[in-house]
C-alpha cells in the first residue's frame, strides 16, 4: 500500500480523488447548468462587492502596501448562472474578513498587510481568460492567483511561465495537472513539469466513493444513467468502470437526450433491484427520472450526486421529487459547509453572512473551497514576512508538509511523484446526505462520517486518458 | 460479481449532443446563411427600485419570448446609456439577428465585436444543417456601463430550452450593440472541446 495521491481537482458525480476527461467534465458542467440560478456581473465585478479595506498602519510607521492578488472566474458563460461563482464569493469573503481583522500578519488588528483583490470575468472563453491573465499578471502585478474557477484556462501556460503561483484552483480542464506553479485546491502528486498532463498523458481515478457505499451501506447493485450523447456516455463509462472495480453489479441505462424514456429506466431499475444510482445527466433529467421512479414505486438507498451539486440549490431543484431528494448523497475532500462546529467553517459562514448576506440561500461547497484557497494563499504570504513575492509564496506551496486550510481540507500537498500510482491508494473522503428534517426542518446537508480524515480506504487507481 | 448489462431506453436517434450540441447548433445558427427567422426579443425595462419603466420598447418582428420565443419579455437593469430601455431593445434585437440563420454573413460580422477577426471561424460553422433548429431568446439585459452590458439568454433547440440562462456580453461599438467576441468564443469552445479555435485562445 502506498499513500500516493492523485489529483483531486475535478470531483464529479461521486468520483472522489478522480480526474475525468476534459470533455466529459465539461459536458457534465454544461448539463448541470440547468440547476443553477442567475447572476449578472461585468468583466470587472461590482466594486461594492469586492472593495478591500484601508491599509492598516503598523506600529512602526506607514503600513506596507497592499498585497495584490487576482481571482479569475467565468462569471458569464454559456453555462450561465452560478456555475462558477461559488469560489469567488468564498475567497472574497475570506479576504474581506482578513482585511477587517488587520490583514496578513496583524497582531491585535494592527501591523498587518492588507490584501488588494483584483477580479476578472473571463466570460468562459479562452480569449477572455488570456485577457484576464495578462491584465492581472502584467498590469495589476498580482503576487498570486487565488481560487480561480474557469471554463477555459487558456492562460495557464502564461501564468506558469511567469512563475505566478495559482493557488486553490477549482476548475475544469487539465491545466492544473500539467503546469508548474499551478496548485489545485485538492493537491496533486503529478509531475506537473509542463510537458504532459498527469503521468505522460495518463491520469488516474480512485474508487473510494464506491467503496464507501459498499462497505458502509452494504450496497452491491448500481445503476448508471446517461444520455445517448458522447460526453455523457464517456463519463458514465468511467462511473461504471469504477463501480465494477469495486465489485458492483452495474446496470447501464441510456436515454435519448431529446426524448428520454425514463419510465423504461425506472422499470429496469425495479427489475434489477438497483440500490445505488449515479448519473451523467442534468438536473432536469434527474428530476424527470425521479418522477418516473416515483410513479413506478422505485426507490434507491442512495442517489449520489457530485460536489458541484453540494449546495442549497437542491432544495429547489428537487422540490417536486422529495423521494429522490431524501436519497441524495454527496462526497468531497473537504468539510461540509454546514458543520460550524469546526472553527474554520464557522468563520466562513460568519463572513458570508456579514459580507454577502444575500448568498445565504446559495451556499455551496465550492464557496467553502474558495475560502480554503484564500486561506492557503494567506498562510503562504504570512510565511514570507515582509518579503511577499511570487517566488516565496510558490515555495510555501511546494513544501512537503501537507496542508489542510485550518481543518477545511483533507490534508494535501504538491510533492511530485515521478512514477504513476501503483497498488492500493490510501484515500479519504467526506460524505453527506440531504435530510429534509435538518436545519430545523428547512432541510440541509448532514455529514455522515465522524471524521473525514479517518474515513479512508485503500483503493485501486484506475488509469484513463483525458 | 462483476457484470454489466447494457440497456437502452427511448429512441436511439442522436438528435442533439446535450449542452455541447446546443453550442454547436447555436453557432451554426449564428453563421448559417440560410434557414428561417427567429423571433425578435422585445425587452421590457424595469428600474432597480422596481418601479414601472418609463417606456416599454418594442422591437420589430415577432414579440419576444422569455424562454424560447413565447414567454415574458426580457428585463432591463443597470445603468449607463441615457435610454436604457431603448438600448436594451437594441441589444436584444442585435443578439437575435446575429444568431438568426437568415442574417447574411456580412451583417453578422458587423454585429460581432471585432467581427472581421472571426469571419473564417464563422464560415466553419456556417453550413451546419441543424442551424434551423436553434433559436436564441434574450431574457435580461444588465447595463454595466454606457457601452457594456451583460446579457442573459436561452439557447433553444426546436423550441425547447437546451442551455438556460446563458450569460454573454454586449458592447457598444460604432453605434451598434454587438455580441461580445468572448461570448462567441465561449460558445464555439463548447463545441470544439480541447481543440483550439483560431482567434479564441
Amino acid at each position: 500500500m502506498t499513500r500516493h495521491r492523485t489529483s483531486r481537482t475535478n470531483r464529479v458525480a461521486g468520483i472522489s480523488g478522480v480526474r475525468t476527461a476534459w470533455g466529459i467534465v465539461l459536458a457534465l458542467l454544461v448539463l448541470l447548468a440547468g440547476a443553477t440560478g442567475l447572476t449578472g456581473c461585468g468583466s470587472r465585478l461590482p466594486l461594492k462587492d469586492f472593495e478591500t479595506g484601508p491599509t492598516a498602519a503598523g506600529p512602526g510607521g506607514p503600513a506596507a502596501p497592499p498585497i495584490p492578488v487576482g481571482i479569475v472566474t467565468s462569471v458569464s458563460s454559456p453555462i450561465g448562472g452560478d456555475a462558477f461563482t461559488g469560489p469567488l464569493y468564498g475567497a472574497q469573503a475570506f479576504f474581506r474578513a482578513l482585511n477587517d481583522a488587520g490583514g496578513i500578519g496583524a497582531v491585535g488588528g494592527v501591523g498587518g498587510r492588507q490584501v488588494k483583490v483584483f477580479t476578472c470575468d473571463d466570460s468562459g472563453a479562452g480569449i477572455g481568460n488570456q485577457s484576464c491573465v495578462h491584465q492581472l499578471v502584467d498590469q495589476d502585478h498580482v503576487v498570486a492567483l487565488v481560487s480561480g474557477s474557469v471554463l477555459q484556462y487558456a492562460g495557464a501556460s502564461y501564468v506558469s511561465s511567469k512563475g505566478v503561483p495559482d493557488i486553490g484552483g477549482i476548475t475544469i480542464g487539465t491545466a492544473y495537472d500539467q503546469y508548474p506553479h499551478l496548485y489545485a485546491v485538492y493537491g496533486s502528486n503529478e509531475p506537473r513539469d509542463g510537458k504532459a498532463v498527469g503521468w505522460n498523458g495518463v491520469m488516474y481515478q480512485t474508487t473510494e466513493v464506491y467503496r464507501y457505499f459498499k462497505t458502509k451501506l452494504g450496497l452491491s447493485r448500481a445503476v448508471v444513467v446517461a444520455y445517448n450523447q458522447g460526453d455523457s456516455a464517456r463519463y458514465a463509462a468511467e462511473l461504471a468502470q469504477g463501480l465494477k472495480a469495486e465489485g458492483y453489479d452495474v446496470l447501464s441505462e441510456t436515454v435519448d437526450f431529446a426524448l428520454p424514456d425514463f419510465a423504461a429506466v425506472a422499470a429496469g431499475m425495479k427489475a434489477d433491484h438497483a440500490q445505488l444510482l449515479l448519473d451523467a445527466m442534468d438536473v432536469r433529467g434527474n428530476t424527470a427520472l425521479c418522477q418516473a421512479m416515483a410513479s413506478s414505486g422505485v426507490s434507491v438507498a442512495a442517489k449520489v450526486t457530485n460536489e458541484q451539486n453540494w449546495s442549497e440549490q437542491v432544495r429547489q431543484d428537487y422540490q417536486q421529487v422529495p423521494g429522490c431528494r431524501a436519497a441524495l448523497w454527496t462526497t468531497a475532500g473537504a468539510r461540509n459547509y454546514e458543520d460550524v462546529q469546526y472553527p474554520a467553517v464557522a468563520a466562513f459562514r460568519a463572513a458570508i453572512q456579514k459580507y454577502y448576506p444575500d448568498r445565504q440561500g446559495q451556499l455551496s461547497e465550492w464557496e467553502l473551497l474558495g475560502w480554503a484557497g484564500a486561506q492557503w494563499f494567506s498562510d503562504a504570504a504570512a510565511s514570507c514576512g515582509a518579503n511577499v513575492t511570487r517566488a516565496c509564496v510558490d515555495g510555501f506551496m511546494t513544501r512537503p508538509q501537507p496542508y489542510d486550510a485550518h481543518g477545511v481540507l483533507i490534508p494535501a500537498d504538491f510533492v511530485p511523484h515521478p512514477t504513476p500510482p501503483t497498488g492500493p491508494q490510501h484515500a479519504c473522503l467526506n460524505v453527506a446526505r440531504w435530510e429534509d428534517s435538518a436545519q430545523g426542518g428547512k432541510g440541509g446537508w448532514v455529514t455522515q462520517t465522524p471524521d473525514m480524515n479517518a474515513n479512508c480506504f485503500d483503493v485501486p487507481a484506475l488509469p484513463f486518458r483525458p | 460479481m462483476d457484470t454489466d448489462r447494457e440497456r437502452t431506453a427511448g429512441p436511439r436517434t442522436l438528435v442533439f449532443r446535450a449542452g455541447t450540441a446546443a453550442a454547436v447548433l447555436l453557432l451554426a445558427a449564428a453563421c448559417s446563411s440560410s434557414g428561417g427567422t427567429n423571433p425578435t426579443p422585445s425587452p421590457t425595462a424595469t428600474t432597480q427600485a422596481g418601479t414601472p419603466p418609463a417606456a416599454s420598447p418594442s422591437a420589430s418582428g415577432s414579440v419576444a419570448a422569455a424562454a424560447c420565443g413565447n414567454g415574458t419579455p426580457p428585463t432591463v437593469s443597470g445603468s449607463g446609456p441615457a435610454d436604457t430601455a431603448g438600448a436594451a431593445a437594441k441589444v436584444a434585437t442585435d443578439y437575435a439577428q446575429f444568431f438568426d440563420p437568415a442574417t447574411s454573413a456580412s451583417t453578422k460580422i458587423g454585429l460581432l465585436q471585432n467581427g472581421t477577426a472571426f469571419a473564417p471561424v464563422m464560415q466553419m460553422f456556417g453550413k451546419d444543417p441543424q442551424a434551423a433548429q436553434t433559436t436564441v431568446s434574450v431574457t435580461a439585459v444588465n447595463f454595466t456601463s454606457a457601452t457594456t452590458a451583460d446579457v442573459t439568454f436561452n439557447v433553444c433547440l426546436s423550441g425547447t430550452v437546451a442551455l438556460p440562462g446563458s450569460k454573454g456580453k454586449s458592447v457598444l461599438d460604432g453605434g451598434v450593440w454587438k455580441v461580445g467576441d468572448a461570448t462567441l468564443c465561449s460558445l464555439l469552445q463548447l463545441k470544439a472541446g480541447a481543440t483550439k479555435i483560431p482567434g479564441c485562445s
